[in-house]
Parts: C-alpha cells; structure tokens; sequence
C-alpha cells in the first residue's frame, strides 16, 4: 500500500518539477490541473459539461445495449436465422464506428444525437455478441431438465438462460460503459459546443493545456466511477457464483 | 555399490507461521529416511498429511526449517545453507500430478526439452528418447501437441521426459491420480517395466495402498501432522508383478491390513 | 480484471445445422446481402443530402484508385496505425517481462495500469497534437498509447496465468529465471497477446483518423474530414468505405499470423478475452 502511495507521489513530483522545468504553459503541473477543477466545480461550469456527457453516454447505451440483449434470447430459438445473420452482425462488429463520426454528425446534427448514435452503434454489437457468447453457454442438461419439468420458452429463458448468461452480460457491460463514456467524449471533440470533449477541443484550441488536462481527468474520474458502479452491481447480481472473472481463456 | 543412501533425510522439519495465532504450524517434523540405489519405494500417508510439503523440500524447490537432506552423502539442504537450484542441477527428478506438459511443444519437442536446456541433447540422447517414446507406445503421436493427446498418453509423456534426462533419483506425487482405472492399470505396468529396464532411485507418493503395494520394494507410511516416518514394509511379493492380479498373491493381504491399521 | 483487458474479439459460432441446409444458408446470406445493397439505395434516393448511394461511393472509389490519390491517403494512415502499433504494442509485450521480474514492482504497477486503461486515450488527441504538432508524430504517439495499455494489460494477466506447477517443473529441468521467462511465460502469453492485438488493430486505425479528423494533411481521416466540409457526401461515403476494408483486411492478416503462431492450440480453444 506505501508503495503505491510512494510511486503516485513520485509521479506527481516528476510532473510539478518537470513543469518548472519546462513551463507550466507546456505541460501544466498537478497543482494547476486541481486547482483549474476546483474552480470548474465552484462555478458550475463542470457540472454542465459532465452532465452533457454523461446524457449522451446513457441514452445511447440503453438505445444500443437492450436490443443487443434481447436479439440473442430471440435467435437462440432461429438456428437458421442467425447463421444468415452471424457474419453481417461481424462485419457490423468490426467496422470501425469512430471513423462514422461524420456520418453520424451528417445524419443527425452536431447536437446530442450524433452522439448518442455513436455510442449506441458501439454498445448494440458488444452486448449482442457477449449475450449470444452467453446463450450459447448455457448448460444443455438444465434446459432438458426444464424442458422435462415442463418450463414453457419465456420460463426457460427467464429462469434458466438470462440467469447463466448474466455474467457475459455484465462483462459486456463493464467494456461498454467506458467506451460510450469515452465515445461520447471522442465524438464531442470532432464537432460539439457542449460537453467534457467539447472542454478538451475548446482548452486545447486556445493553447490553455491546464484545462484540457482538467479535462480529460474529470472524464477519467467519471470511467472511474463507472467501473465501481458496475462491479459493485455484478457483486449484488452475481452472488451465487462462486468466483466473479468470467473464464478465462482455456487452457489446451 | 557403497552403502551410502543416494537420497537421505535427517530429522526434516518444516514449519509455516499462522498468522492468526502468531504460532508455527509443524506440518513435517522430525522426518528421517534413506533411499537406496535402485530402490523403488512408495510412501503412503493420509490426505493432508505433508506429503507434497515433504516431496517439495526434496525436490528443492521449498527449504526446510530443521534438519537437512543428502544426496550421495553431500548435504544439499539444511535451514543454514544457501538453496541449492531446483531439482539440484537436474539430480533430482519430480513428476507431479498434472502433466505438466508445454502446450506449445509437440510430445517430441516436450520429452527433448530437459535435456536441451541442459545442453545435453546429442544424437545417443535422441535415440534415447525414441526408445522411450516406442517404450510407451506413443510412437506415431511424436508430432503431436498436447491437447491432441489422451489423458494417460500425456501421463505417459510427462514420465518419460523425466526418465530420459536420466535424474539419480526421481520423485513422484500421485502422478496417476487424475487417470480412470484402466489407464491407471495399463501405465502402472508401464512404469514398473521402465524402472526394471533402468532400475532408477524412485519415491513415489500415493493415498492407493493397493498402489504402493503393487509398485514398491518397500513402503513407507507417515503419521498425521506433523508428519514423520511411522512404519516401513518390505513388500516380499516377487518381481515381475502383475498389477492386475496381485490380490491372489499369497502375502498380500497380509501386508495390505498392516498398512491399512497405520494409515 | 474484465474491465481491463477491455475487448471482445469475436469469432463466427460453428452453426449447428446440418449439412443439407448449407446451400440454403449461403443463399439466405446472399438474399440478406442484397437486401442490405437495396435498402442503401433506397435511402441514398429518398434523402440524396444525406446518403451516398452504392453505385456513387463505388465509383467515387475507383475514381480514387484511378488518380492514385487513394495510395497516399491510405499510405499515410497506415503508417500512422502501423508505426504507433509497433511501439505501443512492442513496449506493451516487453515491459511485462520486465515488470514481473519484481513482484513488488508488479504490485505497485497493477492499479495504476488499469487506472491509465481507463483513461479514453483518444481524449488526449488534441493535447498530443498541441505538443507534437499536426504532423506524422502526434498520431504515432496517439496510437501507440492507445495500443499499449491494451497489450501491456492482456500480456500481464497472460504472464499471471501461467500455472506454477508448470514453472516449478521446468525450474527443476534445470531452467533459470531467463529461460522460465523465454519458454513458458513467454509462449503461455501468446494467445493473450494475440487476442489483445486483435483487440488493438481496429483501435490503432480508429486513433489515426481521430487524429486526422482534427488536424492532418493527408490521410483517410483528412479526406473524409475535408469532404465533409465541402459537403461532398459521396466523398464522406467513399472514405468510410475504404476505412471499413482497411479495417476488415487487417484483421484477416492479423488472424492468419494468430492462427500460425497459436497453432499448438486445440481449434475450439476461446480466443477472446475476458
């Protein structure tokens, strides 16, 4: 633990003395960074920004990862249709969606939704092939069990396949959170007036680097929370399992 | 032939620190026991009872807290001592429970690989080691990697690649205890056949009286912890044995009952 | 650690169907593909301001490929993606080993590389291009720090999960700390590597047109970025297009080395990351 306190400090040394070295005009320092924080927080100039962001981020999550949910519970029963699928669905996974940007902001203005569009054009494909991941994984023998006990489709899959396939969902989620948070911001940067990216651009463009670090810290600091929510959430959800890393890759 | 012990333990303890109730745990204590040139011995003791703690210690992969152990004489282990290298420059050899096989070598490369970071892997070792392969029967499987191998081939395997570097003294940790009956029965046989070929110095731990009956020249049992030596049965059945019909030897329900009543 | 590693690389799931429903599947697919094609066409007619059609966007391609414009502009993204990915992953393999030398350094590094993995690195692109102006630089160093946090991360844990029977078998073979390193911590973090570079390769092409959408000469990026502001839709259109096979066509390179260098590994082996 104190070497760790040890090695942060360290850093921060180097950084602050490097900026008397260099210039705080060139690399800002740690003390400017935190002070141009506290001063966004007083005048509420952060909140705006984070709040922007942080709108976007959600809705175009919920847009993208809910059918992203709910296609793979309705394929698992079409073998057929989903095979025809399964390569346009990975053509559609690997396409790059940050290079789309401009499209997006083409399709939907450089206000909010270009960047909702974005985020959910990311989140839709990673929940979709993790849940489908986890449909697959379901144990064979409890759906026969099910099966024989009578469970009708909805039953099954509320009682049997959401509940094995919860950890695959919740490891999309833990990938998809931050990078809708950092989608959004990403998007913000290329063409926006509001927002934590819009803060970086607009510092960045009048050479002020102390507040596009500031920046680009209050969006760490939100990714950050992020990841806690999100495992705390699955610690809750996931109890009964036994160990909370969905597996690994097998070993031969 | 001398009579000095190839491998010797005297008065071996180890201990490990609770941190609960700031005490030492014996888990070996007062350990003694000398292996013999050719020897086959087999050590049997409860579960939990130290024995991968003591095959640790020997192979020098752990250190002891008291007493010290010998290999040809010369003390390589004692608390006081610098650690010698693991496995004490390739003289001692371990099998343990998995294979422990490099996924990424094909059988071949794996049984090679000992000898070829020992920088010991000449032509004469090489037909050794396809001896050995065909010795096994896994002639025809030299190319292939791991996962493409049945549980008792890799067993096999794994065995072999300790025999051919050739190690005085070989240790073994119930190396056959993932395998099902069958396979168990066929490399047990297998075993014995190697060491009657090259009669190598070998401790083989296993909870399987049976097992150690069938395997041994001598078994030895361990008390509960702390664990030291609590009795020694030469096995007089004569050799070759068959695994598969050694309860209709006469003297072996005799020895079974009395390793039985100590472990 | 799932949050870490960060990335799914998904695989094509064998269908399980039988064999004479085959050629109904590919010729579904090719239904799919068209109606995909129509629909395009069919948007690109009702809202021409908005969308490109096919037809358009192809021969805006091929015009590209005919003025050889279409060379340098992938030239200089893909010198961007490659020479970022070479330092960023190359450090990213390496310092592991470096790192795990010392488990006290391992575990001071540990949360700081998965507070910097949380850092959205493409934020940082107007700062880098502050202090490593417009040019080439700035989107090298864009994409190597992008790229090396994946990797650094995915070899780390790949270093963590080797089984240490494994290490202690091969120690009492008579191999040293270096040799331990070289052959099996090394190869066990192969499929970890290569899964990370997977993950990293659609990640450096995107970091390079982050950094040519917001300033840049040449490149893809600049090309769909210039043609944006000059309201030429199709132009926009034809970029993508040549983003989307530049993309696709990496990764097929990239599979058949993973494939090459993994190839000790059963078929069904889970090459994605968790």
């Amino acid at each position: 633990m104190w070497d760790r306190i040890i090695f942060a400090a360290a850093l921060a040394a180097v950084w602050q003395a490097g900026s008397a070295w260099a210039g705080p005009e060139q690399i800002s320092s740690p003390v400017l960074v935190v002070q141009q924080i506290y001063v966004w927080i007083a005048s509420g100039v952060l909140l705006g920004h984070v709040g922007y962001t942080v709108l976007e981020a959600a809705l175009g999550f919920l847009i993208g990862a809910v059918p992203g949910l709910l296609l793979p519970l309705v394929l698992r029963r079409h073998v057929f249709l989903a095979a025809v699928l399964d390569p346009f669905i990975m053509i559609g996974y690997g396409l790059p969606k940050i290079a789309f940007i401009p499209l997006f902001i083409v399709w939907f203005g450089i206000g909010i939704w270009s960047k909702v569009a974005l985020v959910a054009s990311v989140s839709f494909f990673l929940v979709f092939f993790s849940t489908s991941e986890g449909v697959r994984a379901v144990d064979p023998r409890l759906l026969r069990m099910a099966k024989v006990a009578g469970a009708s489709e909805a039953q099954l899959l509320r009682t049997i396949v959401l509940p094995s396939a919860t950890p695959f969902v919740f490891q999309a989620v833990q990938i998809a959170l931050p990078l809708s948070i950092g989608g959004a911001a990403i998007a913000e940067l290329i063409s926006s007036n509001r927002g934590l990216g819009y803060l970086i651009q607009s510092s960045a463009g009048n050479f002020e680097i102390t507040g596009a670090l500031a920046a680009v810290a209050a969006l760490t600091l939100i990714v950050a929370l992020t990841n806690i929510a999100v495992a705390a959430a699955e610690a809750q959800l996931l109890a009964w399992r036994p160990q909370m890393t969905p597996s690994t890759p097998k070993a031969a | 032939m001398t009579c000095e012990p190839v491998l010797e333990a005297r008065y071996l303890g180890r201990f490990f620190s609770d941190r609960a109730t700031q005490s030492e745990r014996w888990i070996i204590k007062g350990l003694s026991f000398a292996l013999h040139e050719g020897e086959f011995v087999t050590l049997v003791g409860p579960s939990g009872s130290g024995k991968s703690t003591l095959l640790n210690l020997l192979a020098q992969i752990d250190r002891p807290s008291a007493g010290e152990i010998r290999l040809h004489g010369e003390v390589i282990s004692a608390p006081s001592r610098p650690g010698q290298s693991a496995g004490a420059n390739g003289r001692i050899g371990y099998i343990m429970q998995d294979d422990n096989l490099l996924p990424w070598r094909t059988l071949r490369a794996n049984v090679e690989y000992p000898l070829q970071i020992q920088g010991r892997l000449d032509a004469s070792f090489r037909k050794r080691v396809d001896e050995l392969i065909a010795a096994v029967g896994l002639n025809g499987f030299e190319n292939h990697y791991p996962h493409e191998l049945s549980g008792g081939m890799r067993k096999r395997a794994s065995i072999i690649r300790t025999l051919a570097y050739d190690p005085p003294v070989i240790l073994m940790d119930e190396p056959f205890g993932a395998l099902d009956a069958e396979s168990r029965l066929h490399i047990q046989e297998d075993l014995v056949r190697l060491w009657e070929l090259g009669r190598k110095t070998i401790l083989f731990v296993t909870h399987d009286i049976t097992e150690a009956i069938a395997l041994g020249d001598r078994t030895l049992t361990l008390t509960k912890s702390p664990a030291c030596i609590r009795g020694e049965h030469l096995i007089d059945i004569s050799r070759p044995r068959s695994v598969d019909s050694l309860v209709t030897e006469p003297n072996y329900p005799g020895i079974f009952s009395r390793i039985r009543a100590e472990v | 650690m799932s949050q870490s590693i960060s990335h799914i690389v998904p695989e094509i799931a064998e269908p399980q169907l039988r064999r004479s429903v085959m050629p109904w599947l590919a010729l579904a697919r090719g239904g799919v593909a068209i109606g995909l094609l129509l629909m395009w066409e069919a948007f690109a007619r009702w809202v021409p301001d908005l969308i490109a059609g096919p037809l358009p966007t192809l021969l805006r391609v091929m015009d590209l490929v005919r003025t050889g414009e279409i060379v340098s502009m992938v030239w200089a993204t893909t010198l961007e993606a490659i020479g970022g990915l070479l330092i960023g992953a190359g450090l990213g393999v390496v310092l592991p080993f470096v790192v795990q030398m010392s488990p006290r350094l391992s575990a001071v590094i540990e949360p700081f590389a998965k507070t910097t993995v949380g850092i959205p690195k493409l934020a940082l692109s107007p700062i880098l291009i502050m202090w490593f102006g417009i040019g080439l630089t700035s989107k090298i160093v864009l994409v190597a720090l992008m790229t090396f946090f994946l990797v650094f991360v995915a070899t780390f844990v790949g270093i963590r999960s080797v089984g240490p029977n494994l290490i202690r078998t091969v120690a009492i073979f008579g191999a040293g700390k270096l040799e331990i390193a070289r052959e099996v911590l090394w190869n066990s973090s192969q499929p970890f590597v290569w899964a990370a570079l997977r993950a990293a390769l659609p990640w450096a092409i995107n970091a390079a047109l982050v950094g040519e959408f917001l300033s840049a000469e040449n490149g893809i990026g600049y090309y769909i970025h210039h043609s944006y502001n000059l309201a030429d839709i199709t132009g926009v259109y034809a970029g993508m297009v040549i983003t989307a096979a530049l993309v696709l066509l990496a990764d097929a390179v990239l599979r058949l080395f993973q494939r090459r260098a993994l190839a000790w590994r059963p078929d069904n082996a889970d090459q994605t990351l968790h």
